[in-house]
């Protein structure tokens, strides 16, 4: 993946009334990758999409495409186009000519016209239904259609409204593997709009996650999920026990802390943010800690608790484990491999974990 | 430039290249002027030929007629003939009296029907709602016309009926009478109020009555305790829709009414056309939009007394 | 289809609903002047001698003129109405509508009452031309009503889909949103029209010395002699009346779905 630009974002505000919808975001996004904005409905991530789009002016702020400013250019005049959330295929016309309306303006002849659209409708296995009428299609296949209706356009960027969230949970999966290999076989940008956190892990380079307007973390999945920079991301993103910890001492890229339950540590942390004060919260994934049944695992700390209650989960079983003076249970999960016994509820167990579980969240 | 400009204009200045918008050519791109302007040819034509008109006959209502002019000292003469002469009286009274009838016959009668294309008709429901809606549409004069002929004295029942010797003298009861306009205007209305009432019906979600026979109710009790209080504004629209027009309604008392079924919108016609007493017309125009507009307030807040109680 | 007490009903309903009306047509082959079953022998002498009279015709004519123009203007200020009433917010909007919306439930003699005095104080002579400015009045709320489905069904993003592929707005207009809401607005001009065609207390106080069609039969209930006449014209005119409503039904109902809306809506 190459390292240039292709849309930059600077200092963009929208506001509606007295509501910021976007608050003086900043970012840039790169050609060729799979760009996520994620977060929970309202945050801004759908406002930001329709801004990049042209459907809407920010109040304040500029976005440029490809080094041009895109401020005054409407929707027709941008190289970006849009998969739709409701798709928005259009009703009177079958599935061939939603696939060749914006060829119109390109003045290409009339075989030319009919090998692209073949070609788009074959990319996204659509090759067979060109002669359909669009309501007598289902809800995967006009996802397909708007698919290829944007792509035959060969937009520099490609924006996804939530185009997932209208399939059921297989095809959505389906989709999910599929897109992925499109967006790698085209090459262009895409932009996915979801508030979907398993769809933006398993499918972005990188993702953006919001909250009330602003950005709150930009970055690949894993350090999205290993290195959450917030509780209010950590939360939004998997299940993570969060512990009050008391701050001993730092250093250029590691903290000290005393961790309430568990006992001291010295925890990475993200290279320039410095912590302030006394008391800090620590995250810890259920899976980034184990319960020692029967062994040790090489861990080199532990810490004795109790089984409060198991919730099976087919692969994983999540145990919560009370700890004494520690007031919520914390959650581990075990992988449920041949041979593993399970505890009871009320059994008590042993914890192992080390400083690597641990993330310092602000 | 006013000062009230200068906070937007400061924002977008910092963007690059971005159009300085004043407050104005911001509220003319909003969407709020767009939706004002779109509806504004549509609602100016509507002050000028509906709200304007009735203004003005409002204030003929406080005027004299004096021969062939007009006197234009305010006075509430008109108000105290309208209201105390029994000739008016009666009229508006038998106005209102007709037309609450009128309004129970057609909605009793269109609940069984909307509660059957809502709940029993599976195929071929908009080939129902078009069979009912086609009578909504064709000329009103010749519905209330073909119950002339059917009721008149040469007309189908009396001619037939005295063809097979029946009877040996048409009936004159038939026709022209306060009898007759019920029957007419019941049937004129009749499709009136299916519609607002079907709508109703189709809104209720089926799961609510599936939950209601869940929790041990049999088919009348959910009826009663479920769907009717869900129907009930549907049922208050139709009869707001039937009652409203058919007090004022001029064809049918005229055509079928004789002497005894006249009502006050034939009263009104007559005081705009040989009596040429427009502002006595006027007067009583306005007092039967008063009162019409009064008897439906109370009908609402009733039923809504009644509806609150169901809950 | 099993035969429910309710089923049996229904039918009774529409049997109520369209008898009477079918008397008009029944008699109107009658060959003989009085209406009594059982029917005389059957005549087409009355259409004769209706299309032969000069001044039916030109009570014809007078109608075409006043419905075709209140259903292109009513339909034009539906449009507009309607389009804001669905796609924009905006302050006063719920009473802009109450008032546009008024004349479905105020009683006509009152619209035809005030349009009367307001015209004549103003100077105008009664023409067909006071007829279609009341007739336009009345008509609005149903063209708002039947486009309002119509348009309630247009899903925004169409438009923008059609933005983001290249085309302008001007294309968009009649790429995207006129092939999809055409069908709804003939459904309107064929309603609008019928409506016109049909209105009698509006044009009965405004007409002057022009008669529509149906002041024109009003005018010949006088006379017995005429009856059989009426009744041909009446049977016209109910005919012209159903065959613009079946098209109308079919218009809007390919409208609804192009729209992607259910088929309930409409009339509704």
């Amino acid at each position: 993946m190459n390292e240039k630009t292709i849309i930059e974002i600077d200092r963009v505000t929208r506001r509606f009334g007295d509501f910021a919808a976007l608050d003086d975001v900043s970012m840039l996004i790169r050609e060729g990758e799979f760009f996520s904005l994620l977060g929970p409905s309202g945050c801004g991530k759908t406002t930001l999409l329709r801004l990049i789009a042209g459907f809407d002016e920010p109040t304040s702020g500029a976005i440029s495409i490809d080094g041009q400013s895109m401020v005054g250019v409407p929707p027709n005049r941008r190289p970006t186009n849009m998969v739709f959330q409701n798709y928005a295929i259009f009703p009177h016309l079958t599935v061939e000519e939603n696939v060749a309306y914006g060829l119109r303006r390109q003045r290409l002849g009339r075989e030319e016209k009919a090998r692209r659209v073949q070609e788009a409708l074959e990319q996204v296995d659509l090759e067979h239904l060109g002669k359909r009428r669009s309501n007598e299609i289902s809800g995967g296949q006009r996802q397909r259609v708007a698919l290829a209706r944007a792509l035959i356009m060969r937009p520099r960027v490609l924006l996804l409204d939530e185009p997932l969230s209208a399939l059921d949970k297989k095809l959505r999966e389906q989709m999910q593997v599929e897109l992925r290999r499109l967006q790698r076989q085209v090459g262009i940008t895409f932009i996915l709009v979801t508030h979907d956190q398993e769809e933006a892990l398993t499918m972005s380079d990188r993702i953006a996650v919001m909250f009330n307007g602003q950005i709150a973390q930009c970055d690949r999945p894993e350090e999205i999920y290993q290195h959450p920079r917030s509780r209010a991301v950590a939360e939004f993103i998997g299940g993570m026990n969060f512990l009050d910890a008391v701050l001993l001492g730092q250093s250029e890229d590691s903290i000290e802390v005393e961790v309430a339950g568990l006992g001291r540590a010295t925890v990475k942390k993200p290279a320039g943010t410095v912590f302030n004060g006394s008391a800090l919260t620590v995250g810890a994934r259920p899976e980034r800690m184990t319960l020692l049944i029967d062994e040790n695992g090489g861990y080199n700390r532990v810490v004795a608790g109790k089984v409060v209650e198991a919730s099976y989960y087919g692969d994983m079983t999540y145990y919560s484990i009370a700890i004494e003076s520690v007031e919520k249970p914390v959650v581990v999960s075990m992988r449920n491999t041949i041979g593993r016994r399970s505890p009871e509820p009320g059994e008590a167990v042993e914890i192992g974990w080390g400083p690597e579980s641990l993330v310092p969240l602000t | 430039m006013t000062a009230a400009h200068e906070a937007p204009l400061r924002d977008v200045a910092a963007t690059a290249g971005g159009a300085a918008l004043g407050l104005r050519a911001r509220f003319w791109r909003s969407e709020e002027a767009r939706g004002l302007a779109l509806i504004s040819p549509t609602f100016i034509y509507a002050i000028l030929l509906l709200l304007a008109p009735v203004l003005v006959i409002i204030v003929f209502s406080f005027w004299t007629q004096n021969y062939l002019d007009i006197d234009r000292t305010p006075t509430l003469e008109n108000y105290r003939v309208a209201w105390s002469d029994p000739l008016y009286r009666v009229l508006m009274f038998r106005s209102l009296a007709v037309s609450a009838l009128v309004t129970l016959i057609t909605v009793v009668l269109a609940y069984p029907m909307a509660y059957f294309l809502s709940f029993h008709v599976t195929q071929r429901k908009a080939l129902w709602l078009f069979l009912i809606t086609i009578p909504f549409w064709t000329s009103y004069l010749l519905r209330v016309f073909a119950w002339k002929i059917i009721l008149g004295y040469n007309g189908v029942i009396n001619a037939t009926l005295m063809d097979i010797g029946l009877i040996a003298e048409p009936m004159d009861f038939l026709l022209y009478n306060v009898n007759s306009v019920v029957i007419t205007l019941a049937h004129a209305w009749a499709p009136f109020a299916i519609l607002p009432i079907f709508v109703s019906l189709e809104k209720i979600d089926r799961s609510l009555l599936e939950a209601a026979t869940d929790l041990g109710d049999g088919p009348v009790a959910r009826f009663l305790r479920v769907t009717l209080p869900l129907s009930l504004p549907g049922v208050i629209a139709a009869a707001l829709i039937v009652f409203i027009p058919t007090v004022g309604d001029y064809v049918t008392p005229r055509l079928v009414g004789g002497k005894d079924g006249l009502m006050i919108s034939n009263m009104i016609q007559v005081q705009f056309g040989k009596a040429n007493n427009w502002p006595l017309g006027a007067a009583l125009a306005v007092s039967t939009m008063v009162i019409v507009s009064a008897a439906s307030l109370i009908f609402v807040g009733v039923m809504r007394q009644v509806t609150s109680r169901f809950r | 289809m099993k035969l429910r007490p309710l089923g049996v009903y229904a039918v009774i309903y529409l049997a109520f609903l369209y008898v009477p009306v079918l008397f008009l047509p029944i008699f109107s082959f009658n060959d003989s002047a009085i209406v009594a079953f059982p029917l005389q022998g059957i005549t087409t002498k009355w259409y004769a001698e209706l299309w032969s009279n000069d001044v039916m015709q030109g009570a014809l004519w007078n109608s075409l003129k006043v419905g075709g123009a209140t259903a292109v203007v009513s339909t034009i200020l539906g449009i507009c109405a309607a389009r804001a009433l669905t796609r924009y917010e905006f302050r006063g909007k719920r009473s802009m509508s109450a008032l546009i919306m008024l004349p479905l439930v105020l009683p006509e003699i009152i619209v035809a009452v005030s349009l009367l005095v307001v015209l004549l104080q103003l100077g105008f002579s009664l023409s067909l031309v006071s007829v279609t400015l009341g007739h336009i009045l009345m008509a609005v709320p149903f063209s708002i009503a039947v486009l309002i489905s119509n348009f309630e069904g247009f899903d925004r993003s169409l438009e923008e889909a059609s933005l983001d592929l290249g085309e302008g707005p001007f294309a968009t207009f009649f790429r995207v949103t006129l092939p999809i809401v055409a069908p709804g607005i003939l459904s309107s001009l064929l309603i609008t029209f019928t409506i016109s065609l049909d209105e009698f207390i509006v044009a009965f106080f405004l007409s002057g010395t022009e008669p529509t069609l149906p002041v024109y039969i009003w005018s010949q209930l006088r006379f017995t002699a005429r009856l059989p006449h009426v009744l041909a014209l009446g049977s016209m005119l109910l005919l012209a009346s159903f065959i613009l409503l079946s098209v109308a039904e079919v218009m809007r109902r390919r409208a609804a779905r192009r729209a992607g809306a259910g088929l309930s809506g409409g009339l509704v």
